[in-house]
């Protein structure tokens, strides 16, 4: 028999006890969760072993609650994949999907890395072009090397370059991507000052030269500019590339600015605004409220711009008339042409209970291409390639895109994994002196380098 | 099984009851009633102060859990241009904005001191930017410092003066920060206007008899009574303008050319941006240090130049 006493206990006792727990509450619950696992990449199970699949023999049936977190979509887009999900989860019975969205305007990936450290992370999410190296090498993206091994339906073979570099790291795929699109794309160009001026309308064949002529001769004295270009996503990349120049060396291990061709191609960009004046400042598109809306309000007659610019040209025309049309971007004058890769794919979370039902969405989602309806996007598959043949996209000037879709080095992305947002950030602060002319592109150049190699060989 | 012995009642008797004085029982009441305040303070505010000091002594990527690696990240801030560049466009905007916004702030509460059929209102008024949060502050000024429709480069345009880009060229880009710290320093009025209040009559009236001009009345008296008010507005300032970042992260992103790379600002790309939780932790602890520093040094110096009415009032 158990003899138990019951003491009662003092207050001080109790004040005490009640220190020491809410000391220990607030210890652990800001203690950083031990995020993934391992530091290495995650590598996955093949999809038939996953917990979910219910048994050895079984076909790879979804099973249980798949939440996701989206970024950045407009209502209409999250409508458009909540009817979507609502099929897929018909079509898998006994599945649900839940899908959360950061709104546009917030930091996303601050979310994301929060997620992480409180290690409540959804099942799948969204990612982007350099997120996906730095999240692999963290190890806070599953590998789906294997799932593409196990999946009767896609396999990584078919996967075209551009979609391997952009949702791989060290060989393997670790994003699937849901398409991509060259940044910038388009020269998006008001029709009606091109027919005022007599200018035959600009093709997919016109090189920085052709661009520099036409813009000066679009340029008035009544505050109509020539030209301007979108300012996300590091445009001087395109300018810089294409003119056989880079950021850095193949191994990313030291600075490259200060080569001719990069210095040429800042230079070049910076005198269609210092000297030509014919290149909106940045100054001048602020004032503007954005290059984009300083194209669509008629004060520019050309605009360097990405797709997701087009439902807001559209917008234009529907509300005011604008009329406008878009052909590819300007080769440099050597007629090389290097865009910046942007791309769109789903991420999963290496400690997800629901790999194999991630999976199937993902690649259901893919193959449906849903969306498509967002934004045009080059998908990332040949199969795949007729629906990007739409008379819309073809109107906008994309048709081609799918032939340098497949072509080596046509797109690239930047590199230098989680390095390059603050390398961007170290090189854009002495262009904005170039583009103000306090410094030519080679001083400008000279300065940061060094502060790159710094960075390139920091011990991260 | 399992039985509760319970410790017979004669025993009980024996021992002194439980009583609580009336002392005790208002102190644990106060407790209770303060209890969600300390335990907000513990899980909140301690709590994730003594996490980020753990923090800082390590690698924390925030995908990874944290790596020890001592005092790398404060060695390292050392050689960081980026860092120094943070901190020295922070220390140039304090040393603008602050006593900027005392001057203006008190030169209006002296004015709102005057009893007038409308004061009241003008109270209101000044007070009000105050509680607009600061995100739309930012979007607004944006929009007031437009280098081409602004508001602000109209009116210059209508003496003359060609507006410059504000917030596009780095030599103006922290200037129009300091201006648009004006906006808020209603609070700060009302924080005057409370002192002014409390000053007694009876010395303005003493040293009117006694000859003494506005202006000497104002730097001998006004001044002095309210110095202990200009001190907490002075350190509350430098603590607030230590840690600006809204502003900046709406309107310029640090930009151009690093030109508002507040140390805020700086620190939070670290954090998020970057992957450097552990190198933004440790930023965080010497931002800590260095207000801290000043605070005591304000404090100390205080002595010298705040005046208080009773020798037990001093605060240093």
């Amino acid at each position: 028999m158990n003899m138990q006493t019951i003491r009662p206990i003092s207050r001080r006792q109790m004040l005490k006890l009640l220190g020491i727990s809410s000391a220990g509450i607030a210890l652990a619950a800001c203690a950083p969760q031990a995020a993934p696992p391992a530091a290495a990449p995650v590598e996955e199970a093949p999809a038939a072993q996953q917990a979910d699949t219910g048994s050895d023999t079984a076909p790879a049936v979804a099973q249980g609650q798949l939440d996701m977190l989206l970024c950045c979509s407009s209502a209409e887009d999250l409508d458009n994949r909540a009817k979507w999900n609502t099929q897929w989860a018909e079509k898998n019975a006994g599945v649900t999907v839940n899908q959360e969205s950061v709104p546009a305007g917030q930091n996303y990936f601050e979310k994301l890395q929060t997620l992480i450290a409180a290690d409540s992370m959804p099942d799948l999410y969204d990612m982007w072009e350099g997120y996906i190296q730095p999240y692999a090498a963290n190890g806070a993206l599953m590998k789906l090397d294997p799932f593409f091994e196990a999946d009767p339906i896609v396999n990584k073979d078919e996967l075209v370059p551009a979609a391997i570099e952009g949702g791989g790291w060290q060989g393997s795929v670790y994003a699937f991507c849901q398409g991509f699109m060259p940044g910038p794309v388009s020269l998006y160009y008001n029709v009606d000052h091109f027919e005022k001026a007599g200018i035959a309308a600009p093709t997919a064949d016109w090189k920085w030269d052709d661009l520099r002529e036409t813009a000066k001769a679009l340029t008035t004295s009544d505050d109509q500019w020539g030209l301007t270009y979108a300012l996300w996503f590091v445009p001087w990349l395109y300018w810089i590339w294409s003119n056989g120049g880079d950021l850095f060396n193949a191994d990313q291990t030291k600075c490259t600015l200060t080569d001719p061709k990069a210095t040429d191609a800042l230079q070049y960009w910076a005198d269609m605004v210092l000297i030509d004046k014919t290149t909106l400042p940045s100054s001048e598109a602020q004032a503007l409220q954005g290059p984009e809306n300083a194209f669509r309000t008629g004060k520019v007659s050309m605009y360097l711009g990405n797709c997701w610019d087009v439902p807001g040209m559209q917008a234009a025309t529907d509300e005011n008339g604008f009329n406008w049309s878009a052909v590819l971007s300007p080769k440099a004058n050597d007629d090389n042409r290097t865009w910046y890769e942007h791309f769109w794919c789903w991420g999963m979370w290496p400690k997800t209970a629901n790999a194999q039902t991630g999976w199937l969405y993902i690649r259901d989602f893919i193959l449906d291409q849903v969306n498509q309806a967002a934004q045009p996007m080059v998908p990332p598959m040949e199969k795949l390639f007729p629906v990007f043949n739409t008379p819309e996209n073809e109107k906008l000037g994309y048709a081609p895109l799918i032939e340098l879709a497949v072509k080596p080095g046509v797109l690239r992305i930047p590199g230098a994994g989680e390095r390059f947002d603050k390398i961007s950030q170290l090189v854009q602060a002495e262009l904005d002196l170039v583009f103000i002319g306090e410094k030519s592109a080679v001083d400008a150049a000279a300065t940061v380098c060094p502060a790159v190699d710094e960075e390139l060989a920091r011990q991260m | 099984m399992t039985t509760v012995s319970r410790t017979p009642v004669a025993d009980t008797a024996t021992q002194p009851r439980f009583h609580l004085t009336r002392r005790r029982r208002e102190s644990l009441a106060a407790l209770f009633f303060l209890s969600p305040w300390l335990i907000g303070f513990v899980v909140l505010l301690a709590g994730p102060m003594i996490a980020s000091l753990f923090l800082s002594f390590t690698k924390y990527k925030i995908v990874q859990p944290p790596v020890w690696i001592g005092l790398d990240n404060y060695i390292r801030m050392a050689g960081d241009d980026l860092f120094y560049k943070s901190l020295r466009v922070t220390v140039t905007y304090t040393a603008m904005s602050v006593p900027l916004g005392i001057v203006a702030a008190l030169g209006i509460a002296v004015l709102l001191n005057q009893t007038t059929f409308m004061s009241g209102i003008f109270r209101t008024v000044y007070y009000l930017p105050s509680v607009i949060s600061g995100v739309a502050v930012a979007i607004v000024f944006a929009w007031i410092f437009n280098h081409r429709f602004g508001i602000l480069n109209y009116f210059l345009g209508l003496i003359g003066i060609e507006g410059p880009p504000w917030l596009s060229h780095p030599r103006y880009a922290l200037w129009a920060f300091v201006l648009m710290s004006l906006w808020g320093i209603g609070a700060t009025v009302i924080i005057f206007l409370a002192a002014l209040q409390g000053v007694p009559a009876s010395l303005y009236e003493a040293a009117e008899i006694d000859g003494a001009a506005t202006t000497r009345r104002f730097f001998s008296i006004t001044l002095p009574m309210i110095s202990p008010s200009i001190l907490f507005v002075l350190i509350m300032g430098i603590i607030g303008t230590f840690q600006t970042f809204t502003q900046a992260y709406i309107m310029t992103g640090g930009g151009p050319a690093n030109a508002t790379l507040f140390y805020i600002l700086y620190l939070y790309k670290n954090a998020f941006n970057w992957f450097e939780m552990g190198y933004a932790s440790a930023l965080a602890w010497v931002l800590f240090v260095i207000v801290l520093l000043l605070t005591l040094i304000m404090l100390r110096s205080s002595s010298r130049w705040v005046y208080y009415e009773s020798p037990g009032e001093e605060r240093n």
